[in-house]
């Protein structure tokens, strides 16, 4: 096996090389027995010598054709990952009542609230994610991972009456990320009416709206309209 | 130590030897195992030097010998090593 792999890889070795010191340099690879080290060390070797004495189209193609295979398998042995992303906007029928909601600071109590260990491990059970880890791991690692999964990011936006985020969960499975992000963005809903409530002062002022959701996945991406979006989506 | 040029003028430096026979004989004198790669790689340079030539032979296994040239820069870089271990030598013995 060794062998051969040592054959094969003085192949990689330039022709016009080869034609002087193919033969010599085969009869020493049958006798050196260096095992895999040397196979690297031939193909450092072969890279080596293509570089100093110029890159032939032919080595070039291989190479290209290698990397392609290489990236082919990589991509077909790679776990599938999916990231449900839901576009939320909290939004005030009284646009000058909407103070506390507009800033970063009400984006991250919200999610701290929203992403307590209480929410998530609910939110795990309730759209049965993490299936694998929750047989071998206690409750508290799978928080902790989930944490990991979810990204809460606020969106810049030209409107004066509300906050624009994002909330993305990432998951091996299509379906467990939607549900799991459809999940969460209630959350931040139940939060918001939470925070109504605790500041009753802007309470009347707020409407909780989901605008939008989108599911990407391997790349294409699909909207969805959901229940309660505004009557444009 | 680890010079595959120089350890191929040494290992040459008693006779003509082939590919195989330099491995084992510098792994001997210098405790250096040079792979095929490196080997041939520094044989091809060195040949380009006129460092060593080819030896004509039967033998799929092809030999070499150091020429003139290569002796020449085999002493230059031995005297240039004895100097940096006189150095060394000395420093260490005050320090």
């Amino acid at each position: 096996m060794k062998r051969k792999a040592l054959a094969w890889t003085a192949l990689l070795y330039p022709a016009k090389w080869r034609r002087r010191y193919g033969v010599e340099f085969a009869a020493l690879l049958e006798q050196a027995n260096g095992g895999w080290r040397d196979v690297a060390d031939v193909a450092g070797g072969g890279l080596m010598m293509q570089m100093r004495m110029g890159l032939g189209w032919r080595f070039v193609a291989v190479c290209g054709l290698i990397g392609i295979a290489i990236a082919g398998v990589a991509s077909w042995k790679a776990p599938k990952h999916y990231v449900s992303t839901a576009v939320v906007r909290f939004d005030a029928k009284d646009p000058t009542r909407v103070g506390p909601l507009r800033n970063l600071q009400s984006i991250n109590e919200m999610e701290q609230q929203a992403l307590s260990r209480k929410t998530l491990s609910g939110i795990i059970e309730g759209a049965g994610l993490y299936k694998g880890e929750r047989a071998e791991k206690p409750i508290e690692d799978i928080v902790n991972h989930m944490r990991t999964d979810i990204a809460v990011r606020p969106i810049p936006s030209q409107v004066n009456h509300g906050i624009l985020f994002s909330i993305s969960l990432a998951a091996d499975d299509s379906a467990h990320a939607r549900q799991g992000a459809a999940a969460l963005v209630d959350k931040f809903q139940q939060e918001a009416q939470n925070r109504d409530a605790a500041h009753s002062r802007y309470s009347t002022g707020l409407a909780t709206r989901v605008r939008r959701t989108r599911v990407r996945q391997s790349g294409r991406s699909f909207s969805a309209r959901c229940s309660g979006c505004w009557p444009e989506y | 130590m680890s010079d595959p040029t120089l350890l191929i003028l040494a290992s040459l430096a008693d006779g003509e030897k082939h590919g195989y026979a330099m491995m084992e004989d510098i792994e001997r004198f210098a405790g250096v195992r040079l792979g095929p790669g490196t080997l041939y790689g520094a044989i091809t340079r060195m040949e380009e030097r006129g460092w060593i030539r080819a030896v004509a032979s039967d033998d799929r296994r092809q030999p070499y010998a150091i020429t003139a040239l290569g002796r020449k820069h085999l002493e230059e870089q031995l005297s240039a090593l004895d100097q940096v271990l006189k150095t060394a030598q000395r420093r260490l013995k005050h320090a």
